[in-house]
């Protein structure tokens, strides 16, 4: 598992250590079953990528759905900005 | 790569033992080097401490003569007086209001102004002032100067005292400058040495520190050459043990991605000079952190046409050193030493006889492969337009009498306004991919020059072009010293996102002059 911290200076998502739930700066943090933060990457730009027709694309629309299974969030924008 | 090592792991490696014990006496031997061979003016700003944030923000000096515009030490003493809701900073040589000799008047918070010398000081500069100063004539906040030695020779070999004997002074003086300098040098290659066994082992140890970390087997710290394939694109090979930490740092899982701070560096344009007879363009781009401040220069050594190359110079800017070697070749890609590139030298092409693009899209918009000087005429295409019931045949020789033996590409039966690809005729290799304007006719007056370049240009030199780089402030300080003194570069990031500080590699070693060099 990879935890990602979602950034929002315009840089790639970054590996936190993962008892660490808030990044350096603003930005959400996720948990991705991952084996190394290049794959987590990656994971995580399909997942969230424009939805993927399952009519048009089919591997890619099972690819997409497989990578969104393997996100967790742990720490959203809403809960940083001590919305309720 | 993940190592599944964690963040105290990577701190204690990264940071307290490469950072702290070896790169950090190379920083000091670098900063030792820069003393006797530059010309700098650091400063350093002590007691800066009215307010909760300092008052000074940047501050530059120039002209600074020891004991004549500061005190004997190097020493200057700052007051900041309020003036209605600005502030008058004034700087003195001793305390008391003590040998005024510089200042600057009614300053906002936040703003920038030059300074103005006072009593003939000779003194000149330019401070930046803190977004929220506090008043202080206390003394207590000072600015200590400290001038490279170099700078220091004109300032006190005056020749009052004869000429004859400044200037072998001068000469000595100068001489054991540029000894220290080498001998700082010397140390430098001699701390890589040690990193270099540290990190990969030696005799006693056959397995260093590094590879035992990332359990690899290198034999090398940095390796970067020339990956040239068969049609002239030149790519580089990469390795080594820090390009393997390199990678482990972005793919550890365990502790976190690990980095340190970033450097950030931009090449313009290419900028070409005005007396080349070939035309062309090399677009701005983002080289690796590692490359080097400075400017490379590229001279056309090969005219070939289609082949042109050109070789390469690189003079760091701040620095006497100097990289040269072969460089790019017309129309294909090139990545050079130190990070630079890739780049692409493209052609810049121009017509005649069609200036607004009637008959034919703007030069520019041409692609052409496969040029010679056999079958262009020194680069230059003449093109005939011939109707084909209601569309167009587009015929290229090499030529200008237009005869059929020099014909080298056609494309036939082409609608106005319309893409074409007009193919090899003759054997002769040359395509000509291109669109047709909104308003052809028959003509054969229309040429397409591909400009190519020379060695020897109608001003009897080699066409030539620069490319400047430059690097953002405040670079971090680990990734700088591993880009210039070992052509490498670790994972990183902005700074305060970083996971090993720059502190690492600071403590203990000198103190932290406002404008780093070091």
């Amino acid at each position: 598992m990879v935890r990602l911290w979602i950034r929002e200076d315009g840089e790639q998502p970054k590996a936190l250590p993962g008892d660490v739930t808030a990044g350096p700066g603003p930005g959400a943090v996720v948990d991705v079953q991952a084996r190394s933060s290049r794959e987590a990457r990656e994971v995580y730009a399909r997942a969230t990528a424009a939805d993927v027709s399952e009519e048009t694309d089919p591997q890619g629309w099972l690819a997409q759905r497989a990578a969104r299974k393997r996100i967790t969030t742990v720490r959203t924008l809403a809960r940083m900005r001590g919305d309720a | 790569m993940n190592l599944g090592k964690t963040l105290a792991e990577w701190k204690r490696l990264l940071g307290r033992e490469f950072a702290g014990l070896l790169l950090a006496p190379l920083r000091e031997a670098r900063e030792i080097r820069d003393k006797y061979s530059l010309e700098r003016t650091q400063i350093l700003n002590i007691g800066d401490r009215a307010g909760a944030t300092a008052n000074i923000i940047a501050l530059t000096l120039a002209g600074v003569n020891y004991s004549v515009n500061t005190s004997v030490e190097g020493r200057l003493y700052v007051r900041f007086v309020a003036n209605g809701g600005d502030w008058d900073v004034s700087f003195y040589t001793a305390v008391g209001a003590a040998g005024l000799v510089a200042h600057v008047t009614a300053l906002a918070d936040g703003g920038t102004a030059a300074l103005v010398a006072d009593n003939a000081s000779g003194l000149s500069g330019s401070i930046t002032i803190g977004a929220a100063v506090t008043a202080d004539a206390t003394d207590r906040h000072m600015i200590l100067v400290i001038v490279d030695y170099p700078a220091r020779l004109p300032k006190a070999l005056t020749q009052t005292d004869g000429i004859e004997d400044d200037m072998h002074s001068q000469r000595i003086i100068a001489a054991l400058y540029a000894t220290i300098a080498s001998l700082e040098e010397q140390k430098i290659r001699a701390i890589i040495a040690a990193a270099t066994a540290w990190a990969l082992g030696d005799a006693d140890n056959l397995v260093g520190r590094g590879l035992d970390f990332t359990g690899t087997a290198e034999t090398t710290l940095v390796e970067d050459v020339a990956d040239p394939d068969a049609s002239g694109n030149v790519a580089r090979s990469r390795g080594g043990w820090l390009y393997t930490l390199k990678d482990a740092m972005e793919d550890e899982a365990t502790g976190g991605e690990i980095d340190i701070v970033k450097r950030v560096v931009s090449a313009a344009a290419g900028v070409f000079e005005a007396g080349n007879d070939g035309l062309g363009s090399v677009a701005a781009h983002t080289p690796r952190e590692k490359c080097r401040a400075g400017t490379w220069s590229f001279e056309c050594v090969d005219d070939t046409l289609g082949r042109e190359r050109f070789n390469y110079n690189f003079r760091a800017a701040d620095s006497d050193d100097t990289l040269n070697g072969t460089g790019p070749q017309v129309k294909k890609e090139w990545s050079g030493p130190q990070g630079f590139g890739p780049i692409t030298l493209a052609r810049t092409y121009s017509k005649t006889n069609d200036g607004a693009d009637l008959r034919f899209d703007a030069a520019s918009l041409a692609v052409v492969t496969g040029e010679t000087s056999l079958n262009t005429d020194d680069g230059v295409l003449y093109i005939k337009i011939e109707a084909n019931a209601a569309n167009w045949d587009i015929s290229f020789y090499s030529a200008s009498s237009l005869h059929s033996s020099k014909l080298v590409a056609k494309a036939t039966n082409i609608v106005t306004n319309a893409a074409f690809t007009a193919t090899e005729q003759n054997a002769s290799g040359v395509e000509v991919s291109w669109s047709m304007g909104g308003t052809p006719s028959a003509v054969s007056n229309i040429t397409l020059d591909l400009n190519p370049f020379k060695v020897e240009n109608a001003g009897g030199v080699r066409d030539r072009f620069t490319i400047a780089v430059t690097v953002a402030a405040l670079p971090g300080v680990i990734q700088t010293i591993l880009a210039e003194e070992l052509e490498a570069e670790l994972n990183s990031d902005t700074l305060a996102s970083e996971a090993i500080s720059d502190d690492y590699v600071k403590a203990g070693t000198f103190h932290p002059f406002i404008t780093l060099r070091n």
